[in-house]
């Protein structure tokens, strides 16, 4: 039978949007607990979507001492997650917001600097405007947490713009 | 047909059949309620017109097969 829309090869299927490195940090996240000793925490939803993520953060007054995730969400999301827990820990309360702030302009901006590191894994995802909001959740909610003197329960971060 | 991958999430099943030339719905379909009473984040689509053909449908079969390779 011949194909009436051939579709690509098996081996390149969305592999710019599923690099590896993506495709393993979604297979096995790192820090994917509830940190028993946090002191922060973040919430984010994604109510398009239905992608939920918490972020948790041990702080001292300047510096990221521990950083997990928990979260429910594809691939794309649970991938940024923990790459997000794994560059952050040990970074100064500045390093991680700056950080946040450069991932979030990254996926806005027409003409972005590279992403440090693994993170530019994450590249290919500018692509796929409809997956944007799933790579950026958990930093929307990183940056709550960072916000956040204390932990509590304030409302939930979102993807969608802020007035 | 609403179907999931175990643990595949739907958005992600419906990028890869995507790339194949396959359009399904995913996710939860304004119907919250629905994939909390199932316990799933949410569910993929497949609809099927007068207008699709058998080759579609092994393509579709297909797309699921590398989807759980790529994830599972």
């Amino acid at each position: 039978m011949t194909r009436v829309m051939p579709g690509p090869s098996t081996a390149a299927v969305a592999l710019d949007l599923y690099q590896q490195i993506v495709l393993e940090h979604s297979r096995r996240p790192r820090n994917f607990r509830r940190l028993p000793d946090g002191n922060r925490e973040g919430h984010g939803h994604n109510r398009l979507c239905g992608d939920k993520v918490t972020v948790y953060l041990r702080v001292d007054p300047d510096r990221v001492l521990a950083a997990s995730f928990e979260a429910t969400g594809c691939a794309i999301c649970i991938a940024s997650a923990s790459l997000l827990t794994e560059t952050v820990t040990g970074s100064s309360l500045a390093a991680a917001a700056g950080l946040a702030d450069d991932l979030l302009n990254h996926f806005a901006t027409a003409d972005p600097v590279p992403l440090p590191g693994d993170l530019a894994a994450l590249d290919g995802v500018r692509a796929y405007p409809s997956r944007v909001r799933c790579a950026t959740l958990p930093w929307q909610t990183l940056r709550q947490a960072l916000r956040q003197p204390e932990a509590g329960a304030p409302e939930p971060a979102t993807t969608e713009p802020t007035s | 047909v609403s179907f999931n991958l175990d643990g595949v999430h739907p958005h992600d099943v419906g990028t890869v059949l995507d790339q194949r030339g396959i359009a399904v719905r995913a996710g939860h379909h304004c119907a919250m309620p629905v994939m909390e009473r199932f316990g799933v984040p949410g569910s993929v689509r497949a609809s099927f017109g007068l207008y699709n053909t058998a080759d579609e449908v092994d393509r579709l079969l297909e797309g699921l097969a590398l989807a759980r390779r790529m994830f599972g």
